[in-house]
């Protein structure tokens, strides 16, 4: 540091002025830190920001892509029904999927952190298999499972005397296998994260509930689960845009049939502006997921900040 | 989720640029250019290594170098790229469109009317539906192609319309000659009363009531043989028409008499459905039937194809074409129109109408003699009646004809028709179901 | 002083991160199928789906080997560092 202000020194003064400024600011930590971001931010706004903008600016065009609509397409779709059980199914599907998933993940990491480690690893792993499988081949398989022709479900409760469910012909059956085909994928991804922050609580403060004569639930609901707040609420989150953003399990399973019944988001875009050859309309389906998540990020992060804040307190 | 990807237009072209090792790439010594061509993935016989080989052929002749892809319909691939390919401006020279694509991309498509100018000089008309679908405001877009194209009429096994129905499919519609002797009492009520009758001994026609094409082409030859549309030629809504309220009340027996499972068919449920044994009727293409040979011979054995049902205004084929455009972007205009004009050359077509076992559909009436269609077997004769003869006096028709291409597309792709039946089946009433189609289709005359 | 200090304290984080990464791209379907369509280029997702399932025809045998052989890299890149996972994941979490 010393040697370098004696160079600058050395210099004339127009260039020193210059010179000490660009230093200063080179100096300053959060300067040196933006530079250093800056290939991530253009990479963001070449792969983010560009295209959420240009979904934005297609969402308000005319069927042709000739016309500047504004905000025409949106008024259009809130008023048809089919789209408004499309947000239904959506927010059903999402939010029944997060639920079952996180409450089954929170579970199996209870189960799992009081197998000793060297188990645990055999049975983690194998848990985690619906999760590695990819999506659209492991809903492949379940819809087998669930094949109108020759579902193996069925082959079964006939065996027991029971006659055929039409699995997906019937709109809430249908939606409850979607439900199920996602909480089967997801559920180990919550228990995996749940694990890792169980590891996290210090053991001192099992013990001191128990000294004050806590039970086990009361250890759960004091001592746990304040102190995973932050990874459920983050994993939930997550999860949600996941979840909402899926694809294949809906495009698979029943390809929003019966009825138009089960469309989710995705799917419904796909149809509308893929199939039938009106990309801005679909832009603006997808685009509907963007405020809904929204609310549901400001409920599940807020409780995130003020936890920090507590935290600093 | 699913648009923005697609629409992503430098994605596309790092994609395009990394897609190296083509499936077939000639290069021949001095080749004068390059042309690129995506195919549909024929998946019936051996359709696409015929197609390989006419395309080497064309390379070696005309010293340029082609470069195919085949791209198969399944999980709506073939309609992702064509989308990402048009928004990007990139991509292929030629693509395989279906049905409803060349409306869709009137913007992006170089008109070919000189070739099909051509090719409707050496062999005549093509039929009516091909004209409405390929032709935007008197010009052609698309060079309507047989590969890939189909008409879906009635599948059924022989033996059990025999003995349930009294239906002798065989001596009503014989494998060769020019007459069909049982065409005029092969209608939509003989068809209702032989689903009834096969639906008594457990053989169901399978009949789905999903929303791909396989439900939405039959309910539209079932709307059209009533005369019933839904929209007009002038874009008028017409869902309260008595004709529409004739097709309701008759599907409302229908589809009682159906599978159980039929309104979560897609199109390859009513193919398993007469492999297996389980169903007595279809309307389909040959696949099955071409599938069964190998994996069901005694099915296969059984089968015969035969025309569509007649109703009060007549007998329309369900009819499903794909077609050849050529993307304004197109570095080789010259070169695709070349290749496009050769491949509907009548002996290249004949070619592969024999490596694909009869299953596509010539545009052309002119080549609906090939003699693929009267060889093939077993039973012999079984796709005599597939492609639509004159004696037939059957219209090819898609569905939502004559509705203007642009809402019709919609009618199609979101399967309102088969949806109507489907909501009859859970219990709702004819008023309430054409209440839904008015409200639905209202929407779908945005501009 | 990046490889001793920052990386070193960061590893599990940056293991986590990249298997998750990882997990979620191997098993992407949509971007590849509308980018990628030439048999030969294909990814194990779609080229399962276009190329086993041939109209309606499901080799399911065969889908299901490819399945198996689909979620075999990630299950052996977890076996391994399944470790690191948690305890990436738990650095984060210990902070609050």
């Amino acid at each position: 540091m010393a040697d370098r202000s004696a160079v600058a020194v050395s210099l004339p003064p127009h260039r020193m002025v210059r010179r000490s400024f660009m230093r200063r600011l080179l100096e300053r930590r959060s300067t040196v830190a933006l530079l250093m971001c800056s290939p991530l931010f253009l990479l963001i706004a070449g792969l983010v920001v560009y295209p959420a903008f240009y979904a934005l600016y297609l969402a308000m065009l005319n069927r042709r892509m000739t016309q500047f609509v504004g905000l025409d397409n949106f008024a259009f779709l809130l008023k048809r029904d089919t789209f408004r059980l499309v947000i239904f199914q959506s927010c059903l599907f999402a939010v029944s999927s997060v639920v079952l998933k996180s409450f089954l993940g929170f579970v199996l990491a209870h189960l799992m952190s009081n197998i000793p480690s060297g188990r645990q690893r055999i049975w983690r792993g194998l848990l985690l298999v619906p999760w590695v499988i990819p999506l659209a081949l492991s809903t492949l398989g379940w819809w087998w499972l669930f094949d109108p022709s020759y579902s193996a479900f069925n082959y079964l409760l006939n065996a027991l005397g029971i006659a055929s469910v039409p699995w997906l012909g019937v709109a809430w059956p249908a939606r409850l296998c979607m439900i199920t085909v996602n909480v089967w994928f997801g559920t180990s991804f919550f228990m995996i994260m749940y694990l890792a922050a169980l590891k996290s609580v210090p053991e001192q403060l099992y013990e001191a509930a128990a000294i004050d004569g806590a039970g086990t639930f009361q250890k759960m609901f004091y001592v746990t689960v304040p102190m995973i707040r932050n990874v459920i609420s983050v994993t939930v989150l997550y999860s949600l845009i996941v979840t909402f953003a899926n694809f294949d399990i809906v495009r698979i399973l029943t390809n929003g049939g019966p009825e138009s019944k089960t469309h989710v988001f995705a799917t419904y875009a796909f149809q509308v502006g893929i199939q039938s050859g009106d990309i801005p309309l679909g832009a603006s389906v997808s685009l509907f997921m963007f405020p809904l998540l929204a609310v549901f990020a400001y409920f599940v992060l807020r409780n995130v900040t003020r936890r920090g804040k507590e935290m600093t307190v | 989720m699913s648009i923005n990807k697609v629409t992503r237009r430098k994605a596309l072209k790092l994609g395009v640029a990394a897609s190296v090792l083509p499936l077939v790439h000639i290069r021949t010594a001095g080749a004068a250019g390059q042309v690129s061509i995506a195919l549909w993935d024929h998946w019936v016989g051996q359709g696409n290594d015929v197609m390989k080989k006419q395309i080497a052929a064309f390379a070696e002749k005309n010293k340029v170098e082609v470069k195919a892809d085949l791209i198969p319909s399944a999980s709506g691939q073939i309609l992702m790229v064509e989308n990402a390919e048009a928004q990007a401006k990139a991509g292929h020279d030629i693509y395989a469109l279906s049905v409803w694509e060349a409306h869709n991309h009137v913007d992006d498509l170089e008109p070919v009317d000189d070739v099909v100018g051509r090719l409707i000089a050496k062999y005549g008309k093509t039929n009516d539906a091909v004209e409405y679908l390929c032709k935007v405001k008197g010009h052609w877009l698309a060079v309507p192609s047989s590969s890939g194209t189909q008409t879906k009429g009635p599948e059924g096994r022989i033996s059990i319309l025999r003995d349930a129905a009294g239906l002798d499919v065989v001596k009503m519609f014989p494998g060769s000659g020019t007459t069909c002797p049982g065409l005029d009492a092969w209608t939509w009520d003989a068809h209702l009363k032989a689903a009834e009758a096969c639906a008594k001994v457990g053989k169901n026609f399978g009949i789905g009531l999903g929303t791909t094409s396989d439900s939405v082409d039959f309910a539209g030859s079932l709307f059209a043989a009533y005369g019933a549309e839904l929209v007009n030629a002038k874009g008028d809504i017409t869902v309260r028409s008595d004709a529409v309220r004739e097709v309701l009340e008759y599907a409302q027996r229908l589809v009682k008499l159906l599978p159980k499972d039929a309104v979560s068919y897609d199109d390859a449920s009513n193919n398993r459905a007469l492999i297996s044994g389980q169903s007595a009727l279809i309307f389909n293409p040959p696949s099955p039937w071409a599938v069964a040979l190998k994996d069901a011979p005694a099915v296969a054995a059984d089968t015969w194809h035969f025309p569509a049902p007649a109703g009060p205004k007549g007998r329309f084929l369900p009819y499903l074409p794909y077609m050849w455009g050529i993307w304004k972007f197109a570095k080789n205009k010259t070169a695709a129109k070349e290749l496009l004009e050769y491949l509907m050359q009548r002996e290249n077509v004949e070619a592969r109408e024999n490596a694909t076992i009869g299953f596509d559909i010539p545009p052309f009436v002119s080549m609906l003699d090939f003699k693929i269609w009267e060889t093939a077997e077993p039973p012999k004769g079984t796709l005599w009646n597939y492609p639509n003869h004159p004696w037939h006096k059957q219209v090819a028709h898609i569905a939502a004809m004559p509705a203007p291409p642009e809402i019709a597309v919609q009618i199609y792709n979101q399967g309102t028709m088969p949806t109507m039946f489907a909501k009859l089946l859970s219990g709702q009433s004819v008023n309430d179901v054409m209440a839904w189609a008015e409200n639905e289709l209202e929407s779908f005359k945005r501009a | 002083m990046l490889l001793h200090i920052f990386i070193q304290v960061a590893l599990p984080a940056i293991i986590a991160a990249t298997i998750f990464a990882f997990t979620v791209s191997w098993g992407e379907f949509l971007y590849p199928m509308a980018y990628l369509y030439s048999s030969n280029q294909m990814v194990l997702t779609v080229g399962i789906i276009s190329d086993l399932i041939r109209g309606d025809v499901f080799e399911w045998g065969r889908i299901m080997a490819g399945c198996v052989l689909a979620a075999a890299p990630p299950i052996v890149i977890y076996a391994f560092l399944m470790d690191y996972y948690i305890a990436g994941l738990t650095a984060g979490a210990t902070k609050g």
